[in-house]
């Protein structure tokens, strides 16, 4: 009985050991140098932590992004973060949540555009303090979206009804099964126009432009990285080493190294980069047609 | 001709522990030992989250202060065979699975003994040279055991 006590009492030491000295590590900042996070914004944009592992082209979850940015921000040795963006846009909410999250960073932030930067994508980036794009980066796509595919002639050719059971009249709005009502249909896009504006508020904030400026971009469509810095969107086109060299200026960390936050990916991510070889590709549109259509909810998305 | 079994019995002495018991216990302390070290594990995470490859951003080279990370690790490890095996002559893997240390010189076995015999906890190329002359020697000692002058036998 003593022995058994005697034992326990000891692994419990050795479990206290353990937690000290992790406390002391925390304390320390144990990655000795400085540090520049590289936070990857790769795919499009979700509020939903899991991933979905058949997303083709990928996903990213704004919470995940968002709890990168906040550890990053929590850990001493992190002078600077990069974010590396690859997003054609994504959900409203989650693309918020994560340029709130880069705008309270206390450490200076770096938006480095790589394929694309479009719609939400470019809503982070412009919350940077700085933005690098290269020259043939396809960045803006100001817009918002909110189309969906609606069967109900489909349905009615095969003699499927759709039995509409509602408390409300507008609970069933957007369904595939019905088309919109002209008063449904002219709702939903001043609530477009709403979600439109506050994209153009917030660029030209965040970008240090008049919201006139702005709208002169504002039609939804792409423009080349080039084309970005003309306008005022970019503020250098390069590579990573440019966003590199950037970060480490802004932080004033000269020999700071770098700290890679991977993100988790989806089983077909791999297939993803197929997807990169249609943008530029004019006879499928750019790429999206690749990209899976999502019911109802309010996208910038190109 | 006598099994080691037949000589064992018939000598009194005890049977030595063969590799699987042996390993079972292993295997059990390693996952008390997972446990123990979890603070550290988790003060990792939270510096190199979801990239393992990150480590390498804390422990670029054991030469520099990210060494603390390692030592840490090799401490507490160290000192939970050493402590177990030197004061009750087994871990808490080898007291589940009745076995324990003991010296083949001597009536107890000497801290030193336990320090050499363990080395291979910290040190996994002769833990690997341990398994591999346990496997093939047929003796029941690992080759760490030859050195040190011990053997784990049933309790």
């Amino acid at each position: 009985m003593k022995k058994i006590f005697i034992v326990i009492l000891l692994v419990l030491g050795f479990f206290i050991l353990s937690s000290v000295i992790s406390f002391i590590l925390g304390t320390s900042a144990t990655e000795f140098g400085d540090k520049i996070a590289v936070i990857p914004v790769n795919g499009v944009i979700i509020t939903s932590d899991a991933v979905d592992p058949f997303s083709f082209g990928g996903s990213v979850s704004s919470g995940e992004v968002v709890e990168n940015i906040k550890n990053a921000n929590e850990r001493k040795a992190i002078k600077a973060i990069i974010l590396e963006i690859d997003s054609p846009g994504g959900t409203v909410v989650g693309t918020r949540e994560i340029a709130s999250a880069v705008q309270e960073s206390e450490k200076p932030v770096v938006a480095w555009i790589r394929d694309v930067g479009a719609s939400g994508g470019f809503w982070i980036a412009t919350t940077a303090d700085t933005v690098v794009a290269d020259p043939l980066s396809m960045v803006g796509s100001i817009g918002v979206t909110s189309s969906y595919l609606e069967f109900s002639e489909l349905l009615g050719r095969y003699g499927v009804s759709y039995e509409r059971l509602v408390s409300g009249e507008s609970k069933d709005m957007g369904t595939p099964f019905r088309p919109l009502g002209p008063s449904e249909r002219e709702r939903l896009l001043e609530r477009l126009e709403v979600v439109h504006k506050y994209f153009i508020q917030a660029v030209a904030e965040n970008r240090d432009l008049s919201e006139e400026e702005v709208q002169k971009f504002s039609n939804g469509a792409v423009m080349l990285g080039i084309e970005a810095q003309e306008a005022g969107f970019v503020d250098e086109l390069g590579n990573f080493d440019t966003a590199f060299r950037l970060a480490k200026e802004l932080s004033q960390s000269p020999d700071a190294e770098i700290a890679s936050y991977g993100g988790r990916s989806g089983l077909l991510d791999f297939f993803g980069g197929l997807s990169s070889s249609a943008f530029y590709n004019l006879g499928r549109g750019m790429g999206v047609s690749l990209r899976p259509q999502v019911q109802m909810p309010l996208l910038l998305a190109q | 001709m006598a099994s080691q079994r037949d000589v064992f019995a018939l000598t009194g002495l005890q049977e030595r522990a063969g590799f699987w018991r042996r390993f079972s216990a292993y295997v059990l302390d390693s996952l008390l030992l997972f446990i123990i070290l979890r603070p550290i594990d988790r003060k990792v995470e939270h510096l190199v989250p979801q990239d393992i490859s990150s480590i390498a951003n804390i422990a670029p080279s054991l030469l520099g202060p990210a060494f603390v990370f390692v030592l840490s690790v090799i401490v507490v490890t160290f000192a939970y065979w050493v402590v177990f095996e030197f004061y009750f002559g087994q871990t808490v893997g080898k007291m589940l699975l009745g076995i324990k240390v003991r010296s083949t010189v001597g009536r107890k076995v000497s801290f030193s003994q336990i320090l050499i015999r363990n080395l291979a906890k910290i040190f996994s190329f002769i833990l690997f040279i341990d398994t591999i002359y346990l496997l093939v020697k047929g003796e029941r000692l690992r080759f760490s055991d030859v050195v040190a002058k011990t053997e784990v036998v049933l309790s």
